[in-house]
């Protein structure tokens, strides 16, 4: 006797070639200087929820839950969050009949309890699709990946109130380059062909103050195969700080120069430049990723 | 007079000791970066392929049947993969051992990333025993869900589930393990999942 298992591996009910998509914000976020017993709300802190995107033809049930680092999923310095309990979604669960954007309101609550100051947690929020056809079914999932670093002391009572914005994007989030010559100017816009955009997707204009700030300072490591580049590098930003109106886009030019010094030839060198919105009591922002490849040693 | 003054000083370290306190308070401001803006992560391929397989026998899912998983966010990204069973399955899903029958109305999956050729397929052996699909999301690497003694074909970095880069596409295979016996209907339901996160 033979079986059939209806192995229709995106779904069963249709055939031919077909394409779904699901993306999240939040990548990657870190949240640091966070104080026990404290309840972090996202979307009133940073005027954005957490966005996920299903792009395709079936109705779906969209889930989105915490859960801890799975195996191969740790970030080197960060232990696995003591209980999900500290994170909450609302709502974490959605029906849509195809293509949607949902939303979710990201909270963090900290217990009150002095032992945790100082500790650095990661968590994951598991986005992911539930087909409803019949047979065996492909979904997809996205994990955004949330790193908290919890204050080393306890704050000043009176901490007003907190505020800032991140309902903004940078196109593209990262570039790079190859072929860099030590002691020579590179112009990013001209190297990837394309501007470099902040946008206000949010519904107020908002002023932001472009930086390019060590990674040592955020705590981070480079990705796999860079190394930080060197602190004598040289970055010019035009403009630094721009007011850009709600819905409206600003271009950046942005020229850097590694210092011209036989150790940074054949390098791969990661750096950082950060856009920061105005705040009220607390600060945000979104990073543009550069990585540079510089040419072999002569 | 003495024990006046001793109480008064006293006093006066623990009122220091209390404004020390208020002061080696931390005045530093929560501070929320986006590092990496979004994880993107795109499937296409053959909706209708379908693998039927005798009671107690294997079969992998045919060249043309692989699921092409792209990734469409912008830094690099790791696939983790899980199976559960899908509504009102007939049977379930088989974790305990990646070798010998498949106990009775459950059924056992692989997947492996494997490279893509037109000369050849992914035959039941090129799945391993780390390349048994469970419950729980198990994220690609060198040695999970990848063929790594008899892969020939292409080096891992290049088809692998794992540290894949924006814009690349990988391709995905699976081995079906049938029941050894059914006490039902022939067909059930089942979903694998296949989650991306940036690579840490």
């Amino acid at each position: 006797m033979k079986v059939l298992m209806s192995f229709a591996l995106i779904c069963f009910t249709t055939a031919g070639w077909a394409q779904e998509r699901l993306a999240s914000t939040m990548g990657e976020v870190l949240l640091r200087n966070l104080q026990p017993g404290q309840t972090y709300k996202l979307t009133s802190l940073l005027k954005v929820p957490l966005r996920v995107t299903y792009e395709g033809e079936n109705p779906m049930t969209i889930l989105i839950d915490p859960v801890p680092p799975g195996t191969g999923e740790m970030k080197e310095g960060y232990e696995a969050i003591p209980s999900t309990g500290w994170i909450a979604l609302e709502p974490g669960r959605f029906e849509v009949g195809g293509s949607s954007v949902v939303e979710s309101n990201v909270s963090i609550t900290l217990p009150d309890d002095d032992s945790i100051l100082g500790k650095k947690y990661a968590v994951y929020l598991w986005s992911r699709t539930m087909g409803q056809g019949k047979g065996f079914s492909l979904g997809l999932g996205v994990k955004s990946r949330l790193l908290i670093t919890v204050a080393g002391e306890r704050a000043l009572p009176s901490q007003g109130e907190m505020s800032s914005y991140m309902d903004f994007r940078l196109d593209p989030g990262s570039i790079q380059i190859d072929g860099a010559g030590p002691g020579k100017w590179v112009k990013l816009r001209k190297e990837i062909g394309r501007n470099l955009t902040v946008h206000n997707m949010g519904g107020r204009d908002m002023e932001f103050v472009v930086t390019q700030v060590p990674g040592s300072s955020l705590d981070m490591t480079p990705p796999s195969g860079t190394e930080w580049g060197p602190d004598g590098a040289e970055f010019k930003v035009s403009p630094v700080k721009m007011k850009i109106g709600a819905g409206k886009s600003n271009d950046l030019k942005v020229s850097m120069r590694i210092p011209d010094e036989e150790r940074h030839y054949g390098k791969r060198y990661h750096y950082l430049l950060r856009v920061t919105p105005e705040g009220t009591g607390m600060t945000s922002g979104i990073l543009f990723r550069v990585t540079v490849n510089t040419v072999p040693k002569p | 007079m003495m024990k006046k003054i001793s109480i008064a000083a006293a006093a006066i370290a623990i009122a220091s000791y209390a404004a020390w306190k208020v002061h080696s308070a931390t005045s530093a401001k929560v501070d929320v970066v986006m590092t990496i803006a979004t994880v993107d992560v795109s499937i296409k391929g053959s909706t209708s392929a379908l693998v039927n397989a005798a009671l107690g026998g294997s079969r992998s899912t045919k060249l043309d049947s692989r699921v092409i998983v792209l990734s469409s966010g912008s830094f690099n990204q790791d696939y983790s993969l899980a199976v559960q069973d899908g509504p009102n399955p007939n049977w379930t899903v088989y974790t305990t051992t990646s070798t010998g029958a498949v106990p009775e109305d459950q059924y056992r999956l692989f997947a492996v990333w494997h490279e893509f050729n037109a000369m050849f397929s992914t035959a039941t052996a090129e799945y391993q025993g780390n390349d048994l699909l469970t419950g729980s999301n198990q994220t690609s690497s060198a040695l999970v869900f990848f063929n790594n003694d008899q892969e020939p074909h292409a080096s891992v970095g290049a088809v692998g589930g794992f540290n894949v880069p924006a814009g690349d596409e990988r391709n995905l295979f699976f081995r079906f393990d049938a029941p050894a016996s059914i006490t039902g209907p022939g067909t059930s339901t089942a979903q694998v999942t296949v989650t991306a996160a940036v690579t840490p």
